[in-house]
């Protein structure tokens, strides 16, 4: 098979084509970061300076939703530079890319398409694996009897960053960073109920504002409290407004904020524990491993050896993980959390809708119930006919059967 | 060739490496040629068939459908069987393939066989409660079975969650089953021994159901089973690149594949009612149990019983199914031990070959 050749060889002269130079471009990105234009600053009390104090809490939820990220991948295992193999692993991703498309919109039938999808995912974290395992290989398959020090000196250069990537990939459904987008996406909208609003109110608004600036500086307190706070900084604000849809819509995104919050702290926690766990899974898979090395040091240790190891030593690990307590209430938690955001979406949808001639999915469900109902009035009345038919049938039948039917009909646990 | 080598160089490995072992670039290039056999394999599947043994539906009301499997000869034993599986997956697994059919065995031993298909979940049926499965459409199966065969008692087989149904139904309706057989089924929720019965504990499932709009997405629930096993998939899709070159093989994997994705959602009150009555409650072997307007109580379990459990079953640890045989008064109850896993009872070659034909000599010595 030729094709990857020729996928390498036309990768590598396209990188030499490149005439930008990527890390230049990242630094004057974040040198804009850094330093942006200053926005003028609103007059204490006006609707601006409402907008303005929301939109700093949305940022500094976001700096606070980075330090949380922060604070857990310092509690998770450390960090190490990329190896030899980084450049290696992209070309790979690039292939599974140039293979993945002709392939997404290929006519394949059934689920085969759904399975070879699943082969290349996991497939990248088999190859990354094959990277991590490298410097185990050099060390080791020498046929000379490991140093004392070969695990220390092993787990000194074990990329944990890598590491962590195989581990989301294949436990898949732990992974907080995804849901980041989230957030921002609640922000906007937000933002953009709040000028409405603050349309709408004018004067009134103004008058509440001497309030609200004694909140901001609370805000500023801790970073934990900012997203936690945002409904209590707001809740005098909501007070003054009247009912209409833009104040549930708002009071929705809210709660929204704020589940979310909560959802990402914990999500985070459960990684963590997580990616401890599996840390160790890799330390005893090396200690294991370097131990049968040590009774036969003529013995060589394939990529499966040490793929399948790590597979049986960690797999019990992390099970034990998820059986704690702690895992299960977090998960749990988190569900419940990452439901009710679900809901309040589409209840401000549902709110969104509401000048269409569409009937809600609440006046669907009311439907349902009642549909519920009679079915349920249907079967039992069905089931007195059945009986009564019975009943009349054994009538007329000799008396010695119909005492029979009418004691097996008796021996049902009715309440 | 050139290249292989440069990049072996650039890569400073494939120095002093014993030759059993792959350099990166060798690695890669193996892997890749895998990959690519896979992809030209599958893209060459044709249509994945599950669950092939004829059969005609005999009953349906609304999304529940009961089907009656065709035969060649007149049934060996006279008392039909009608199969209960799970609300979870479907019962295209009792026949996933014509080599691996439990469905196919009983027929050619002599069975009468019906089966019910609980259909797929919507909104609409949010409200649709443990009653309406169990005294409900599981009564009218059983009913019709009755009628159409002109008897008074059937034999029920249920499986998993359709063996938790089944000795409820039989339970409350003693009267109208001969002999029951649950097969991996929970009985005893208070052993924590599974993930499932652990993770359970700490569920708030009314709010969960309710902001998933009133049911319990069948997606979920995978991605609980999924978390049992937390190496499988890995373990799995890393493997099968090794037999695409065997199309029995690769049939079985996709056959089994195709039956894992089809997942319906659970209807909400049902799946609220069993989680709090038995995961957390275990309200059925208390005693404590009520299903619609009837209290359940094991103390009518007096028809014979055949229990059936897997020894290396994660999903319904074998503390959670064995307990059965000390709650009901039944003299004739039998305990199995089938050597494997929780789906290894319905595709094994054990299950066709052990499992199968002890279950119907059961009934047959008992009809």
């Amino acid at each position: 098979m030729n094709k990857p050749y020729n996928f390498f060889e036309t990768w590598m002269k396209d990188l030499q084509k490149q005439e930008t130079n990527p890390m230049q471009a990242y630094q004057a990105y974040l040198q804009q970061w850094f330093q942006p234009e200053q926005p003028k600053k609103a007059e204490l009390g006006s609707p601006e300076f409402f907008q303005e104090m929301l939109n700093s809490q949305m940022e500094m939820g976001k700096l606070w939703l980075g330090n949380v990220q922060t604070m857990f991948e310092n509690f998770a295992p450390k960090r190490k530079e990329a190896s030899l193999f980084e450049q290696w692993s992209k070309m790979y991703g690039l292939w599974n890319q140039d293979l993945g498309k002709p392939f997404a919109g290929s006519p394949m039938k059934s689920n085969a398409a759904e399975t070879f999808s699943q082969i290349m995912n996991y497939s990248q974290s088999y190859m990354k694996m094959y990277e991590l395992w490298q410097p185990f290989l050099e060390q080791l398959n020498t046929g000379k009897k490991p140093k004392k020090t070969a695990l220390q000196e092993l787990m000194a250069n074990f990329s944990f960053d890598k590491y962590n990537q195989v581990i989301e990939n294949v436990l898949g459904n732990i992974t907080p960073k995804q849901s980041e987008g989230f957030l921002e996406q609640i922000n906007d909208f937000t933002k953009k109920l709040l000028q409405n609003i603050n349309e709408q109110m004018g004067v009134a608004t103004e008058k509440g504002m001497g309030e609200m600036s004694e909140l901001f500086n609370n805000f500023q307190e801790t970073q934990y409290n900012v997203l936690g706070k945002v409904q209590k900084g707001v809740a005098p604000f909501l007070k003054m407004v009247p009912d209409s849809k833009e104040k549930q819509l708002l009071e929705l995104s809210l709660k929204m904020q704020n589940d979310y919050a909560q959802y990402y702290v914990k999500s985070n926690e459960m990684q963590v524990l997580v990616q401890q766990t599996a840390q160790k899974g890799v330390e005893k898979t090396f200690k294991v491993l370097l131990d049968s090395l040590n009774k036969e040091p003529s013995k060589v240790l394939t990529y499966e050896d040490f793929f399948n190891t790590w597979l049986n030593i960690t797999e019990p690990m992390v099970i034990e993980v998820y059986r704690t307590q702690e895992f299960g209430k977090l998960q749990a938690e988190s569900l419940e959390i990452s439901t009710a955001i679900k809901n309040h979406f589409e209840k401000q949808l549902e709110i969104l809708l509401e000048p269409l001639p569409i009937a809600p999915r609440s006046e669907i469900d009311e439907l349902n119930a009642i549909i519920h109902e009679l079915r349920v009035k249907v079967r039992n009345l069905e089931q007195q006919l059945t009986e009564q038919q019975s009943i009349e049938e054994v009538q007329i039948l000799p008396i010695t059967k119909a005492s029979r039917k009418t004691k097996n009909t008796n021996s049902s646990n009715e309440q | 060739m050139f290249f292989t080598k440069l990049i072996d160089e650039i890569l400073n490995l494939s120095l002093m490496l014993p030759k059993e072992i792959l350099s990166v670039t060798e690695k890669y290039t193996e892997r890749t040629e895998k990959l690519a056999q896979s992809y030209q394999t599958l893209y060459g599947v044709e249509e994945i068939d599950i669950a092939t043994t004829p059969k005609d539906l005999v009953w349906k009301d609304g999304k529940i459908s009961l089907y009656r499997y065709k035969r060649d000869k007149k049934a060996t034993i006279k008392t039909p069987l009608l199969i209960c599986y799970a609300l979870v997956n479907t019962e295209d697994m009792m026949d996933l393939q014509a080599d691996r059919s439990v469905i196919r065995k009983f027929l050619d031993l002599g069975l009468d066989v019906y089966i019910i298909n609980w259909g797929y979940v919507s909104r609409a049926d949010r409200y649709t409660t443990m009653d309406d499965y169990i005294n409900g459409y599981l009564g009218a199966c059983v009913d019709f079975i009755r009628k159409e065969h002109n008897i008074q008692k059937i034999n029920l087989l249920g499986v998993c969650q359709g063996g938790t149904f089944s000795l409820i139904y039989s339970a409350i309706h003693p009267e109208k089953i001969k002999n029951l057989i649950t097969m991996v089924t929970p009985v005893d929720f208070s052993n924590k021994e599974g993930l499932l019965f652990q993770w359970s504990e700490f569920l708030d499932v009314d709010a969960i159901i309710e902001n998933n709009g009133g049911v319990m997405p069948g997606d979920l629930l995978n991605i609980s089973f999924d978390m049992l096993k937390p190496m499988a998939k890995i373990r799995k899709y890393t493997n099968v690149v090794d037999i695409m070159d065997d199309e029995d093989k690769l049939m079985n994997f996709l056959r089994m594949e195709k039956w894992v994705a089809n997942s319906p959602d659970q209807a909400g009150e049902c799946f609220k009612q069993f989680i709090k009555d038995l995961y957390q409650g275990n309200k059925l072997i208390k005693g404590e149990l009520s299903v619609g307007k009837y209290k359940v109580s094991l103390d009518k379990i007096t028809m014979p019983v055949l229990n059936i459990y897997a020894e290396a079953d994660h999903l319904v640890p074998p503390p959670c199914s064995i307990p059965l045989e000390k709650h009901i008064p039944s003299k004739d109850v039998q305990t199995y031990k089938f050597p494997g896993g929780h789906i290894g009872v319905f595709v094994g070659a054990r299950s066709q070959n052990e499992l199968s034909p002890t279950i119907v000599k059961w009934l047959s010595d008992r009809d």
